[in-house]
């Protein structure tokens, strides 16, 4: 430290307090350690002690005069310490204060206070400067205090605020009555604040990588799989773990990875058959040291429950046959003299068909010319250039599932054609839903039959006819599905009692959960400032401590 | 008085010891190393006062105090008709014959003057200020006071009754009268030994108790005492008083520095105190506050207050007494 910046009021906060209790150590100790009064005979005291009295009185008087003086000098200088917050916050009269609730706001690192406490601490220096009355509210909804007459009702108002992270953050009742509205946020979501509005920002970077995608594929009883896709949104490098598990916990994938800032990683996890027709989970997990948010550190999906299907198949057919052994849900069954009180869900046949257009669901593979039939789709004249996979052997990409989930298949619409030709088509109108799916090849020129993808197809096919349908995984890039929230994957919280996982809620988490460090909503006005502890009002207190322990000490009578 | 003083230089009687030896007759003085209590200029100094009182009250023998009453002096007052029954002793035959009228004369009749000292022996009165052994303490200049006062009142042939008293009254010599008595007088002094504590009202309440003739009251203390001022109060108008203080130049003026225990010297008890600057400066206000009360009480009454002080020369303390009236020449 230079000479030029060796002062008092330029050491630090801690050695300043340290210095000043040090003084107050050695002045008490030396007071303690004084010598003792001498003894001194006298022919009477009578007159020393109306004198002690007498200056007793007026040590008194002015005992208190001083500790009058140095009450006045601590209110003064508590007074001044919060000057600053009182210049940064204008006068602020029956104000709206707007407390950012969202997701965001529990951003934490470093086991220090998450964006939610910087962000009570300021509206709690923001209240002590507001005359009431005064409105305490959240962005989710969750508190609305109406009109508070009181600082101190409003200050245990903000006692009852909470993150809620499912909810879109939104400042309620934008309508503007003439009351200066107040925004306390971290700036990630985008509040859609009024003009006018003061926005303080409790924002601070903070490391953080967590999920911003996971879904689970679910094709019947074949081998799911999941996409995952994980986001560093701090502002370093960081070292992350990637795991995912079932509900028995047990563990599909674990990976370490060494992600960028911002840097975006996805890939998909063949994950094992599933075990049960029943409902079941999956959770994704990441870990990453010195992360902020745990919120979206850990994503659920819960795959819908798989129904039976019996399939009554005409003739010998040795791909449908492995494509029913193959798959639990399936059943099949042969026409036989009690076929017609048998229950079947769909009609299944292979090189042949029914001579009049059949009522019910109804599979045609490689069907022969029928006169209810479009020659023209059995002959599979078009062949669609690209033939990739999006995920193998789970769906391809070029399929018009927009047409196919919503059953407005019109007639002899294209479904799938591959590059040996297979053609796979539904019959409908635009008021029904699909009754007949041809499955066609050429047995000649192709082993689609024989390929693993054939079960595709057919499932593809039985999907059309049923009327439940798995949803296709969500991937980027397929228009129609970003905007419709009903079709995102469910991402659950879960609750663990007594070491058992129990689904408590279930509340869809939007990628900007991971987004902490992207700001939406700009601050306005700096944040009030902190009244600190000067060391003046510290070497005040101290001196205010020793008086009445200087007081304390007369009354006991140590001293004289 | 010289006649008197021959007559006592030629008695046989041993002198008390201070006396002796300031005759030349004795050994060394005291054995407390400080000179006599009596010593003949001392004694020397008394012969040239007289001590008298502003109201002299008859006795019931005649003194040298010239009194009010007309009787059986020898001093001529005044003449006044005869009246039936007035003895022809007294009358004015040569004024008769002038005047042929019958006058009695009258004569100024004198009377004798009792006179009480009362001695304080409480402790603090005997208290060493210097602690050198040196010093005259308080005692030593109230006994030479009062043996003066004593000495000038037995020489007036004067009732004089000496009595001390601490806590209450203690030794007392009743009904001193003729210069033969001072021997007397010194030897009680000389024995007296400050002991106890000081409490005026029930000392002087103790003294009012036991019957006697008003005339002049002499006291003589430090006055260290709460109830010192209430208990001359208890005094009427028909006392003549006079209050002596005695007091030590370290009384006065205290010498303290820094934070002292004080002791006292007769109940023990302790004062502790930060002995600054103002601290002196209000016992000296305090000082002076009491004397200035003491001096209003007597003013009022119409007593005499006199402060006397160890460190100052013993005849002028007389002179100083003696101005206040109650000694003419």
């Amino acid at each position: 430290m230079s000479p030029a910046t060796l002062s008092f009021s330029t050491l630090p906060y801690a050695l300043a307090v340290a210095v000043l209790l040090s003084t107050a150590a050695a002045v008490i100790l030396l007071y303690l350690l004084r010598p003792p009064a001498r003894r001194q005979p006298v022919s009477s005291i009578l007159l020393w002690e109306e004198v002690a009295r007498r200056r007793r009185r007026k040590r008194d008087l002015l005992r208190w005069l001083l500790s009058l003086l140095v009450s006045a000098a601590i209110a003064l200088l508590i007074g001044m310490a919060f000057t600053g917050a009182q210049r940064a916050a204008p006068e602020l009269t029956r104000p709206r204060l707007v407390i950012d609730t969202s997701a965001t706001m529990g951003a934490r690192s470093g086991g220090r206070q998450t964006r939610l406490d910087r962000a009570l601490s300021t509206a709690r220096r923001l209240i002590r400067n507001a005359a009431p009355p005064i409105t305490i509210s959240d962005t989710t909804g969750g508190v609305n205090s109406g009109e508070l007459r009181s600082r101190r009702a409003a200050l245990e108002k903000l006692d009852e605020l909470e993150l809620h992270a499912a909810r879109p953050p939104r400042i309620p009742g934008s309508s503007s009555d003439g009351r200066p509205l107040w925004v306390v946020t971290d700036g990630v979501a985008d509040l859609g604040a009024p003009d006018g509005a003061a926005i303080v920002s409790v924002f601070e970077p903070e490391p953080n990588v967590g999920l911003t995608r996971f879904a689970v594929t679910q094709r019947r009883a074949r081998q799911p799989a999941a996409l995952l896709e994980v986001t560093n949104a701090g502002p370093r490098e960081a070292a992350v773990e990637v795991a995912i598990s079932d509900q028995e916990g047990r563990v599909f994938a674990r990976q370490t990875l060494s992600l960028e800032a911002g840097e975006l990683w996805s890939a998909t996890v063949r994950l094992e058959p599933l075990p049960t027709l029943e409902a079941q989970w999956f959770r994704a997990t990441v870990t990453s040291p010195d992360d902020a948010l745990d919120l979206d550190d850990q994503a659920w999906v819960v795959t819908q429950a798989l129904l039976p299907r019996r399939l009554q198949v005409h003739g010998v057919c040795e791909p449908i046959d492995r494509v029913v052994a193959a798959d639990p849900t399936l059943t099949a069954l042969r026409p036989g003299p009690d076929l017609e009180v048998k229950r079947y869900e769909v009609d299944v046949w292979y090189h042949d068909a029914p001579v009049e257009r059949p009522g019910g669901p109804t599979l045609l593979v490689n069907p022969p010319d029928r006169p209810w039939l479009p020659v023209e789709q059995a002959a599979a004249p078009a062949i669609f250039a690209e033939t990739s996979w999006a995920l193998p052997g789970v769906a391809p990409r070029h399929v018009a599932f927009e047409a196919l989930r919503r059953y407005s298949v019109p007639q002899a619409e294209t479904l799938w054609t591959g590059e040996d030709a297979p053609l796979l088509f539904v019959l409908g109108s635009e008021a029904e839903p699909p009754r007949i799916a041809v499955l066609s090849f050429d047995p000649e020129a192709s082993s689609v039959h024989l390929d693993a993808q054939f079960p595709a197809l057919v499932e593809l096919a039985l999907d059309a006819l049923s009327l439940t349908v798995a949803k296709p995984p969500r991937e980027a890039g397929w228009s129609g599905y970003a905007d419709d929230e009903a079709d995102r994957p469910q991402l659950v919280k879960l609750s663990h009692s007594k070491g058992r996982a129990e689904i408590s809620a279930i509340e869809p988490l939007g990628a900007e959960v991971t987004d902490i460090n992207r700001r939406r909503t700009e601050a306005t006005t700096a944040s009030p400032a902190a009244a600190a502890w000067s060391p003046e009002v510290v070497l005040v207190l101290l001196a205010l401590a020793l008086l009445a322990v200087e007081f304390a000490l007369r009354q006991r009578g140590y001293l004289e | 008085m010289r006649e008197l003083w021959k007559r006592w230089s030629s008695l046989p009687w041993s002198l008390p010891t201070p006396w002796r030896h300031s005759h030349g007759t004795g050994p060394t003085p005291s054995e407390g190393g400080r000179e006599g209590l009596f010593d003949r200029h001392f004694l020397a100094q008394l012969d040239h006062y007289r001590l008298v009182s502003r109201r002299l009250t008859p006795g019931a023998l005649r003194g040298e105090h010239r009194s009010k009453r007309r009787g059986s002096g020898i001093e001529f007052a005044d003449y006044r008709p005869y009246v039936d029954g007035d003895s022809l002793r007294f009358v004015d035959w040569p004024a008769y014959l002038r005047f042929d009228k019958l006058l009695i004369r009258m004569f100024q009749e004198e009377t004798e003057l009792p006179i009480a000292v009362l001695l304080d022996t409480s402790a603090s009165m005997g208290f060493d200020a210097a602690g050198d052994g040196n010093a005259q303490t308080k005692f030593d200049l109230a006994r030479r006071l009062a043996a003066a006062l004593v000495y000038v009142g037995l020489s007036n042939l004067d009732r004089v009754n000496l009595v001390t008293y601490s806590t209450t009254t203690g030794s007392e010599l009743r009904g001193l009268r003729g210069p033969n008595e001072i021997h007397r007088v010194f030897r009680h002094l000389e024995g007296l030994t400050p002991a106890g504590e000081t409490a005026h009202d029930r000392a002087l309440i103790s003294f009012l108790e036991s019957p006697r003739k008003r005339g002049l009251l002499i006291i003589i203390s430090d006055f260290f005492d709460a109830t010192a001022q209430s208990a001359l109060q208890r005094f009427g108008a028909g006392f003549d008083l006079m209050a002596i203080r005695i007091a030590s130049a370290l009384e006065e003026e205290p010498r303290l520095a820094g934070r002292a225990l004080l002791v006292d010297v007769e109940t023990g008890g302790e004062a502790l105190i930060n002995a600054s600057h103002d601290t002196l400066l209000d016992y000296r206000d305090l000082l002076s506050e009491q004397h200035q009360q003491f001096e209003s009480l007597c003013r009022k009454r119409h007593w005499s207050y006199i402060r006397a002080r160890t460190d100052q020369p013993l005849s002028d303390q007389l002179r100083q007494i003696f101005k206040t009236g109650y000694l003419l020449r």
